[in-house]
């Protein structure tokens, strides 16, 4: 009985894992205004940018761009389809012409908005935090204590361009088509891939509603 | 032969403790009742017994001889479990330096790429230094070339005429002076003139270079004070230049930013992997596919080395039965490898052995029974004489006074002498069959041997229409024989085809000799090492299921047949190291076919 049990457990790991995915989010405050018909919501990811990784700072110091993505999909508790999804792109440059930082704030279909800041601490904290960003229009969520939502936000860091890595070998025959081969053997054996330097992904608490008027 | 007093000869006591074995298998239990001619139970005509405590066991074979087997072998100390071992250790042992070796491999090979990363992270990093001088030289030679503008100007307020006039006439000079050289200057944006009391002049072009992140990069130099203006027109005039660059050479450096950044990653499958995991990954299918391959081999291995010691198995239970006096235990096909060919020498023995052993049954049997004919015929033959005077007296001294008496007389006394007479021809008959004597073997043409009996005996019956068909033998066929007795087999043979179609009509005897060609899979350009000597006849043919006791003594079909013709012909058969069969002939009856084997003077 206990070897089964066991194996019940192993064959309903995934399945466990995979509806509990949304709670392996870590939790992080976040601040939400309702302004006008925009709901604004105000986060930090310090984690992102982290002042102690050296090579974070070293491709900052030495002028390269680091790209910060944002997702940010709204959800009502309870449910599982998203309210609202926004994407916003941050870049973080020393500007050694003008020896300045800035940070460029882009999101679709909206002009980039850019600041200046002398100090490389600042600069990445305004990097790090989405401050008073739009997440949802007030008109399109319910109100009252019942219509709770929540926001989660996936961030990466420098996410990596296929493009720039160097191209599979391995297609067509002879050698090349065991080196395929060999590659896709090697391909099942790969635990982790990376879609960036950095991955941060949290879920917003405490959850908000909109105050019924 | 082997009886149930063969156990009182090895006192050891009975091992019935002992788990049933591979020789338990094989061994005496399997062995037929009927071979031992005793009908005692198996164990106790075997005699299988162990010492106590010596590990091995004597076994006592029919013929009363010992042998030893030895211990019952465990599983480890088996043949099979050895030698799947033996292939699985080299199997490890392949596989496992195989797999080490791909693992210096990938590992120097990671080295290299990682020392190459590595040198590529310097080269970028070198790169930073003459990114920072080019901005510094190019920030410095743009303040230079604004300070030499405001040089420019400043002669030029000197000189020119309109310079010298009211504030406005100076600030439009001023003015048509930065646009002049706006228009010279590839590069300017914007040249501004500060501290003219009509108010600061500019001219410029945003227009043309916009400050595009993707188009140019806009740095300005100054103020550059310019002296030399009559303070009642400019009170501390300077001049500021806005320059465009060109952002080629910073999309270029963000481009090396990023490569840089991709180094330390690659595409698997169309995933990102991290250079370290994928090192990883690596060495986990490396290990993977050499489980696989050394499961394979070991599959591979128990497999064959299951299917030879199977064979060893099968062949040493054979033995072991054969050992324990079962002769009819064969080795079955284990096919054409070293191990099939010994099983089938190992039955061609065993065929030859069985062969031997009824050639010797029989004779001993033949023997036996020229023994009692000698008796009998002894016995019978010394009272018939007297018997035939005392019948031929009393026919004599008949007085012939009562007719009826007198032929009363004569048909008893023909009756005893008829029989008498038959007695007389049995015992000749017994005489013959008891005095056959030794074969006496020479070398021997069995062409002379055919020759003569044609001579002697080529006319079978008196009547027209008997054949006997004596054809031609084939000269070089030497055997060792005894020629008058190999004669009489002849003679025996041919009777004996004559008297069971005699009855029936036309009798046709045909007596032929061939070589026996080599057999199958025997390189034919050997010559030929038995002839065949046949005698075909066109009789009624004998039964399959008599055809061998027809060889036995007293075994005939014909009233008047003693049955001893056919014997007298085998027994002198085996004497010359033949063999003697029946089978049915192309005449329409049956054919003796007797094979004898050829003189080699060379042979040992």
């Amino acid at each position: 009985m206990r070897r089964r049990g066991f194996l019940g457990l192993l064959v309903a790991l995934p399945l466990l894992t995979g509806a509990g995915g949304l709670e392996l989010l870590r939790a992080r405050r976040a601040r939400f205004e309702e302004v006008g018909d925009s709901v604004l919501m105000t986060i930090a990811l310090p984690e992102l940018l982290l002042i102690r990784d050296q090579d974070a700072m070293a491709s900052i110091e030495s002028a390269f761009r680091t790209r910060l993505e944002y997702e940010i999909t709204l959800y009502r508790a309870g449910q599982a389809e998203p309210v609202d999804l926004r994407r916003v792109t941050v870049q973080i440059q020393w500007d050694p012409w003008k020896e300045r930082y800035f940070v460029e704030t882009k999101e679709p279909d909206r002009s980039a908005i850019r600041r200046y800041f002398v100090g490389r601490d600042e600069a990445i904290l305004a990097a790090v935090t989405l401050d008073r960003l739009r997440v949802a229009r007030a008109s399109a969520l319910d109100r009252g204590p019942k219509a709770v939502y929540f926001a989660t936000v996936v961030a990466q860091r420098n996410p990596i361009e296929k493009g720039l890595l160097s191209p599979e070998d391995g297609e067509g025959r002879g050698q090349g088509r065991d080196l395929s081969v060999f590659s896709r053997w090697v391909g099942i054996f790969i635990r982790a891939t990376q879609v960036a330097e950095k991955t941060v992904a949290v879920k917003t608490t405490p959850a908000f509603y909109l105050v019924p008027r | 032969m082997t009886g149930p007093g063969d156990d009182r000869d090895e006192p050891v006591p009975e091992d019935r403790s002992d788990p049933p074995g591979p020789e338990d298998k094989f061994g005496p239990a399997s062995v037929p009742e009927d071979m031992s001619g005793s009908g005692a139970p198996r164990r106790a005509s075997t005699g299988e017994a162990a010492p106590a405590g010596a590990g091995t066991r004597i076994r006592l074979t029919r013929a009363g001889l010992r042998i030893l087997v030895g211990p019952r072998v465990p599983w480890w100390g088996r043949l099979e479990s050895r030698v799947i071992t033996a292939l699985a250790a080299l199997g490890i042992l392949c596989v496992g330096a195989s797999a080490y070796l791909v693992t210096l491999t990938v590992t120097y090979f990671d080295s290299i790429v990682v020392a190459a990363a590595r040198k590529s992270d310097d080269a970028v990093a070198a790169a930073r230094p003459l990114y920072d001088g080019f901005v510094r030289a190019s920030k410095l030679a743009y303040r230079a070339r604004t300070a030499a503008l405001a040089r420019e100007l400043e002669l030029g307020l000197l000189r020119a005429p309109e310079a010298s006039g009211g504030p406005e006439e100076l600030a439009d000079w001023t003015l048509a002076a930065l646009r002049a050289v706006l228009e010279r200057e590839g590069d300017v944006v914007e040249l501004r003139l500060d501290g003219l009391v009509a108010g600061p002049r500019l001219a410029e072009r945003r227009q043309l270079f916009p400050e595009d992140p993707l188009q140019w990069i806009w740095f300005t130099a100054g103020p550059e004070p310019l002296n030399g203006a009559p303070g009642a027109i400019a009170e501390g005039l300077t001049l500021t230049a806005t320059f465009a660059q060109s952002t080629d050479l910073d999309r270029r450096y963000q481009a090396l930013g990023a490569a840089k950044r991709e180094l330390d990653y690659v595409a698997v499958n169309g995933s990102v992997v991290d250079r370290g995991e994928l090192e990883g990954a690596v060495f986990r299918a490396i290990g993977a596919a050499s489980a696989l391959v050394l499961m394979v081999a070991f599959i591979a291995g128990f497999l064959l080395a299951r299917a030879t010691t199977r064979k060893l198995t099968t062949l040493s239970g054979v033995i072991l039965r054969v050992a324990g006096g079962d002769l009819r235990a064969r080795v079955p096909d284990l096919g054409q490898d070293e191990l099939g060919q010994l099983g089938a020498a190992f039955n061609g023995m065993l065929d030859e052995l069985d062969s031997a052993q009824r050639k010797l049954s029989y004779l001993q049997r033949v023997g036996a029974w020229q023994e009692m004919a000698r008796r009998i015929a002894h016995e019978i033959k010394n009272p018939l004489t007297p018997i035939q005077l005392a019948v031929q007296q009393l026919r004599e001294k008949d007085p012939g006074l009562d007719p009826v008496f007198t032929r009363l007389l004569r048909t008893s006394v023909e009756i005893v002498e008829d029989e008498i007479e038959a007695l007389r021809r049995m015992v000749t008959s017994f005489s013959r069959f008891a005095k056959v004597p030794e074969a006496q073997l020479v070398p021997v043409e069995i062409a002379r041997v055919v020759g003569e009996f044609d001579r002697a005996y080529g006319h079978l019956t008196e009547r027209e229409t008997d054949v006997l068909e004596v054809t031609p033998v084939p000269p070089g066929l030497t055997i060792l024989g005894d020629r008058q007795l190999l004669k009489q087999c002849l003679v025996n043979l041919v009777e004996n085809a004559v008297l069971s179609q005699r009855e029936r009509g036309p009798v046709h005897v045909r007596v032929s000799v061939r070589p026996i060609p080599p057999e199958p899979g025997v390189d034919p350009g050997l010559p030929p090492t038995a002839l065949e000597l046949r005698v075909d006849d066109n009789g009624p043919g004998i039964a399959p299921e008599r055809r061998e006791r027809v060889f036995e003594p007293y075994e005939s079909t014909r009233k008047e047949g003693t049955g001893l013709g056919l014997a007298i012909v085998k027994k002198v058969v085996l004497d010359h190291g033949g063999e003697v069969r029946v089978e049915d002939s192309d005449l329409g009856g049956a054919a003796v076919v007797v094979r004898l084997p050829l003189y080699a003077p060379d042979a040992t």
